[in-house]
């Protein structure tokens, strides 16, 4: 579920060493990038889109209690079931308890991030059943051990030579390499779980409101499969994951696929309303939904941070991140990477965990600039920094430095005598064109020049005409 | 640790009530959506004709790893399922419960070639034996479909009847047959004519936008993953 407590610098720098893991990084980023751009550019009321999709989830999370309510009672109405769950654990354990229920031991999953970060599989293991996960990339990492690096494409980190030795390694079949190839052993592998499971566990992309309804975006199947087949279908929702309104769904549906895989639509999008009727054929004959709070209301209760629960978790942050770009999603060290990782893990984990995390960013505001629901995230990401210096967290130096700083600013002799000195520093000790050499910071950037004159100079000089 | 999950939802559902925010309910969402319904009605870019709608659906289709077939009528369907049905192979086939495909008597049609092994509502006594494994078996699986949206060549399903959610899940190859009065140009156009979440929503109901596909390995687009390798529509008058 996590990488413990290895400090971001390490990880990073691990990450950042590996040549084969670089490639695969950019590659993929710039691939995902490319396709969003082409996707958008079609669409000439994205900004009046995104504008209006950020107004639906702000009036959602602005009355969480209101709508989840009713959607609560459309649920139970239609015959499904409604569990709420504070804490991860309670969630987990829920998810076990009906598992046990129905005596299974094999539970398939579809792609959800929401298990993830709760440790879901983890969990069934503990009660002996099988946690199988279907989503591709997420059948890859499992047989790996790993966890994922992207919350939309989770094995991103890998190349196909890597996945092919993997699936030698842990399958059995011979060595390949061809994506096809290696679709098709999955395919394989996978149907047979598919309708062998008696439980299928799901995440949650929308959650209506106003008619109950669960909306599930994928692109393999394996969402419809984990849905279709079980008897049972547990779908696990954070609190955050509720739309008032159908029509609302509409808006998403234009904005979600484009931001995160540059689709025009995502090959699924399943809109279940309740277990199976009588007049159906088929699905699922129970329905579970757990709505999890697992820390988010403590965001809530954050009036600077709540957009951070607007978020749809399309990856189009991570992507255009250039230190996601570079470092990868391990190195977050918790299940959500990139720029709208570093603003939740510090939330939901605490600041001890994610104190690196809002400095992990060169507040560019890219990710602002591509999220789908306008998150603000970098300015998130400084008032996050601004806690871990109000709560003296931010290292000693630092706070010495900006001490003195703050005490020779307010002094303006003291400040221009210090800038004199500054100068003469410089002449001594700089190369040439270079700026003063400040141990540690200056081993990645270079400290700007100073003018050779100061504007207090050249004004007394009457040079500035 | 074990806590009455009654209590749990209540202690949850009261912080949440503490932490709504009392401002004017709703009206930054409605006004955004006045804006959206607006700027719909100026957007004319794009095509304007359904024989333009329906190019663009066959250029998408295509473009997703999907197929378009044309039926100059209702009548001339069953020869088109034929005639895909023999060029693949396919000797299993499924039909699900639909309107479109009772109007021409499909079932009766494809039962007149020997080669074909149908699976239907009438070819079982107790149909909901064949959910999973039966229709697993099956190459093929026919329905028909509640619209169809041309700019991004999406399927609007709902699963009812016969084959229900399995039937244009399991077999390798979807055939959709559809009339030409069921293609709308964008998502917005369906949407506003049909005003989906007013009336009874069925239990499930899927947008099907190509073929199953994937990128999770190194971005590389395979086609037929998990659902049909193969997405079909004939498309009638
Ligand atoms: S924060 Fe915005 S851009 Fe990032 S994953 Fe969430 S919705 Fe997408």
């Amino acid at each position: 579920m996590s990488s413990g407590t290895i400090p971001f610098k390490n990880l990073a720098r691990k990450n950042l060493a590996d040549v084969q893991l670089r490639g695969n990084l950019l590659r993929a980023t710039q691939h995902s990038l490319a396709a969003r751009a082409s996707a958008v550019s079609e669409v000439p009321e994205w900004e009046l889109l995104r504008t209006a999709a950020h107004a639906i989830k702000k009036e959602a999370v602005d009355h969480l209690a209101t709508y989840l309510e009713q959607f609560e009672a459309q649920v139970q109405a239609s015959g499904g079931h409604v569990f709420w769950a504070q804490t991860g654990r309670q969630a987990a354990e829920h998810v076990v308890a009906i598992c046990g229920h129905h005596q299974a031991t094999l539970a398939i999953k579809a792609k959800s991030m929401t298990s993830e970060e709760i440790g879901l599989n983890q969990a069934l293991l503990e009660a002996g059943i099988e946690p199988v996960e279907t989503d591709l990339g997420e059948y890859i990492i499992q047989l790996a051990g790993e966890t994922p690096s992207h919350i939309t494409a989770p094995a991103l980190h890998k190349s196909r030579a890597q996945i092919g030795k993997l699936f030698q390694e842990k399958l059995g079949c011979s060595y390949t390499d061809d994506p096809q190839k290696l679709t098709q052993i999955a395919r394989s592998r996978l149907r047979e779980k598919f309708l062998q499971a008696s439980v299928g566990i799901s995440g949650v992309n929308f959650a209506v409101a106003e008619t109950g309804s669960i909306v599930l975006i994928t692109n393999e199947g394996n969402g419809r499969m984990c849905t279709t087949l079980p008897r049972v279908h547990i779908a696990l929702m954070g609190i955050e994951k509720i739309i008032p309104t159908f029509d609302d769904l509409q808006i998403f549906l234009r904005l979600l696929a484009r931001s995160s895989t540059g689709q025009r639509l995502t090959s699924y999008v399943s809109i279940i309303s309740g277990p199976r009727k009588t007049a159906d054929f088929d699905g699922p004959e129970e329905l579970h939904v757990i709505i999890l709070d697992n820390e988010r209301t403590s965001i809530l209760a954050h009036p600077h941070m709540r957009e951070s629960l607007f978020c749809i978790r399309c990856g189009a942050c991570l992507n255009t991140c250039p230190v996601y770009q570079r470092v990868g999603g391990h190195a977050y060290g918790w299940v959500y990477p990139g720029p709208i990782g570093a603003v939740l893990t510090p939330e939901m984990q605490g600041l001890t965990r994610g104190r690196e995390l809002p400095y992990a960013s060169s507040l560019c505001g890219s990710c602002s600039a591509v999220c789908p629901v306008k998150i603000n995230i970098h300015h998130m990401l400084l008032w996050l920094r601004k806690s871990v210096v109000d709560s003296r967290r931010s290292p000693w130096t630092e706070r010495l430095i900006i001490r003195i700083f703050a005490a020779v600013m307010k002094r303006p002799r003291l400040y221009r005598s210090s800038a004199r000195l500054a100068r003469l520093l410089e002449k001594l000790f700089a190369k040439r064109g270079k700026g003063l050499p400040v141990p540690g910071w200056s081993l990645h950037r270079d400290f700007p020049p100073l003018a050779k004159q100061s504007f207090h100079d050249l004004w007394k000089q009457g040079g500035l005409s | 640790m074990t806590t009455d999950p009654a209590l749990t939802r209540q202690v949850l559902l009261a912080r949440l009530r503490t932490l709504e925010l009392s401002a004017s309910q709703d009206s930054a969402r409605s006004r955004q959506w006045e804006e959206i319904r607006s700027s719909a009605t100026e957007d004319l870019s794009g095509p304007t004709s359904l024989d333009q709608w329906v190019n663009q659906l066959r250029s998408e289709l295509q473009r997703l790893g999907g197929e378009l077939r044309t039926a100059a009528s209702l009548n001339d369907i069953p020869s088109a399922v034929v005639d895909l049905a023999r060029e693949s192979r396919y000797k299993r086939i499924a039909l699900g419960d639909d309107r479109l495909l009772e109007e021409i008597r499909l079932a009766d049609q494809l039962n007149n070639f020997v080669e074909f092994r149908l699976l239907d509502k009438r070819s079982a006594s107790n149909p909901k034996d064949h959910a999973g494994p039966a229709l697993a078996q099956c190459q093929l699986g026919i329905t028909g479909c509640q619209a169809i949206i041309a700019e991004t060549a999406t399927i609007v399903l709902d699963h009812q009847g016969f084959g229900g959610r399995s039937l244009s899940l399991l077999p390798e190859c979807h055939l959709v047959l559809a009339q030409r009065s069921q293609v709308f140009g964008r998502l917005r156009d369906w949407w506003n004519a049909t005003q989906p979440g007013r009336d009874n929503l069925p239990t499930c109901r899927t947008f099907i936008t190509g073929p199953s596909r994937t990128a999770d390995i190194e971005k590389v687009l395979v086609t037929g993953v998990h659902g049909p390798l193969r997405l079909v529509v004939i498309l009638a008058g």
